[in-house]
């Protein structure tokens, strides 16, 4: 029990800063796709009864869009996916600020541990190596 | 079921307590099998970023939460070495009035500072524990900067490791092997003394037989990856699973007397703070002092810094400070934790054998010590020189002036805005004498069963006051010891 790839994938691009510095297309659709196999695998190790509550959530999220939307959240310009990503995960509401925390949290935290991005934002490479393999 | 071994003394759990219980018996003489359900590790897995370590060395990869009317974030880690392989290594004992406490609350017997001091003074040599040499590193002399500003009391804590060169990588797996974890200290000296050390091995229920446990029900992974049951004969059991796994492990195997209905915590409030000279705290050791003068009930001190930490400390308030994540080097990361005053309880879940539901609800007194320490938190950082700081409270994005965050003192901070995290869990299973208090003797028997022993955090009756890992290590050492003595 897995949020579907494209919606992930679009809720993940639009909770990622817009540009990052020294990232080519290619490699920031690189990052994207670490980014979403890293969130979808921590969701999966989730107690079942969490996942499905998480699960729930955002099914109720995708259809809270339609209805308001008149479109898919996959669907949306950029502009109207952050105005709705950001009522819901950094609104007012509680439940929507938990149900979006997850997501938000493990997607950030993966991106800015990616090494192209902490080059791009000149942040020191991971240093020394370990003893064994510099033999 | 097949046998897949046998043992005289059973250790489940490879962690601070596991280890030193294992290096103690085996140093004996007895037959000792390790079980630990998660992997064994060499130096070169460690050190990688923080998503490949939570998949490879944390507990269901970093996401066990504690449940709650708020909810907490809480880390342990799952290898051979358990979380010693992912804390900073602090070091420190226990503050003495809080084991004079655990005597009267508790009735626990010969755990008094004096009686402690040979086991630490063992431990701390094994361990290489000292403090950092040369000068401290940017994030702590801003820190002490503030301090001193304040004129509070305040101490560098020790860390258990050797030649750090402060790479960073602690909460990844110290990739240089200066962090003296269990997995290149008490497990290799244990194995050294015979102990058998089975990773990959996880403990479902325990075998008992009246009065006495006989071994355990156990899942291992085989050599084609597929996980095959079996059962370990043993003498004498010593669960050593932690804070969470322990009570999980004892009441699923039917022993449920004061076992994982007092669960407590370090409830713990991260900030980022940004100063107008560069820190580089990605390129050194994490923040070394801890402000003393509210402790126990509140300490502050520093906490783990990377680019990925860093934007999930500002991500409760993104859409206004993820912009500055390009101050990143001038930026550091401190906390605010608390002596737990709430109650909390750890059950098993019946539908999911690999899963455990932890809760813990906050008490009016841990909030109130959270807003507290926040607010004084801030004002230090400020008068440390910081320009700006960012707490991970939902709707506080920023404080900038001391007069901000002394108005902390008096305001309203919902609970729910707060983002907490905690690394410590203890007093899952008490020790002592006060039978309607604690689930095993003041040596970690477990009442009511002749050879079930239970040596790791959840014995804590209540917090050390401190980062536990010192007061586990001694305390598992003196039960072992007592153990060795006197045969029960």
């Amino acid at each position: 029990m897995k949020p579907g790839k494209d919606f992930l994938a679009a809720l993940i691009e639009t909770i990622l800063p817009a540009e990052t510095a020294g990232l080519s297309e290619e490699q920031r659709a690189q990052c994207l796709d670490y980014v979403r196999d890293f969130v979808r695998s921590e969701l999966a190790d989730l107690p079942w009864s969490m996942r499905a509550l998480f699960m729930a959530g955002m099914l109720f999220f995708r259809f809270f869009v339609i209805i308001t939307r008149f479109s898919g959240f996959s669907r949306l310009s950029a502009e109207k996916r952050r105005t709705t990503v950001e009522a819901w995960a950094w609104g007012r509401f509680y439940i929507a600020r938990q149900l979006f925390r997850v997501v938000r949290s493990l997607a950030l935290l993966a991106f800015y541990e990616i090494p192209a991005v902490k080059a791009g934002m000149g942040y020191p490479a991971a240093r020394p190596e370990s003893p064994q393999a510099a033999k | 079921m097949k046998t897949a071994g046998r043992a005289q003394a059973l250790v489940i759990g490879s962690g601070a307590g596991g280890a030193v219980t294992a290096y103690e018996l085996a140093n004996a003489g007895m037959d000792v099998l390790v079980v630990e359900e998660g992997a064994r590790f060499g130096l070169d897995d460690y050190g990688h970023n923080c998503p490949e370590a939570m998949r490879k060395l944390y507990r269901r990869g970093g996401m066990t939460p504690i449940l709650g009317p708020v909810s907490i974030g809480f880390v342990e880690g799952c290898c051979v070495g358990g979380s010693t392989e992912i804390n900073s290594g602090f070091w420190a004992r226990p503050i003495p009035e809080i084991l004079l406490e655990w005597k009267s609350r508790f009735g626990l017997l010969d755990a008094g500072s004096e009686q402690l001091e040979p086991h630490f003074d063992f431990a701390e040599k094994i361990l290489k524990v000292n403090r950092v040499q040369g000068e401290w590193p940017k994030s702590t002399q801003v820190f002490a900067r503030g301090i001193e500003a304040m004129k509070w009391s305040a101490k560098e804590i020790p860390r258990a490791a050797h030649d750090c060169v402060n790479s960073n990588t602690c909460a990844n797996g110290c990739r240089r092997g200066a962090k003296q974890g269990m997995s290149n200290t008490f497990i290799p000296m244990a194995e050294a003394h015979g102990a058998r050390v089975w990773p990959d091995c996880r403990v479902k229920r325990l075998l008992k037989n009246g009065s006495l446990v006989t071994g355990a029900v156990v899942e291992r992974k085989s050599a084609d990856g597929s996980w095959e049951t079996a059962k370990i004969d043993a003498d004498y059991v010593f669960v050593c699973a932690g804070a969470i796994q322990t009570p999980s492990i004892l009441r699923r195997s039917g022993i449920k007397r004061n076992i994982g209905d007092t669960l407590l915590i370090h409830p713990m409030l991260k900030v980022a703070a940004r100063f107008k000279e560069q820190i580089n705290a990605g390129e050194s050791v994490i923040p070394l002092l801890q402000v003393k003068e509210f402790q126990p009930e509140i300490a502050l001190g520093g906490a783990f810094f990377s680019l990925g930490h860093l934007a999930l400390l500002l991500s409760e308030n993104w859409p206004q400070t993820g912009t500055n994540m390009k101050w990143h080097r001038h930026m550091a990361a401190y906390f605010v934790m608390v002596k737990s005053t709430g109650r909390g309880w750890v059950r098993p879940s019946l539908l999911e054998s690999r899963t455990t539901f932890i809760q813990y609800v906050l008490s009016r007194d841990d909030l109130l010590n959270l807003r507290k320490g926040l607010a004084r938190l801030c004002a230090v950082l400020l008068a440390g020189g910081a320009v700006e700081v960012y707490p991970a409270v939902h709707g506080l994005a920023s404080v900038k002036s001391e007069s901000e965050a002394m108005r902390l003192l008096d305001g309203h901070i919902s609970a729910r805005a707060l983002s907490l995290t905690t690394v410590h869990a203890f007093g899952t299973c008490p020790i002592g004498e006060h039978r309607d208090l604690c689930a095993a003797d003041s040596f970690g028997k477990v009442h009511g069963l002749d050879n079930l022993y239970i040596n790791d955090a959840s014995m804590m009756p209540d917090s050390p006051g401190t980062p536990p890992q010192a007061s586990i290590i001694a305390l598992a050492r003196r039960n072992a010891l007592h153990f060795k003595e006197t045969g029960k």
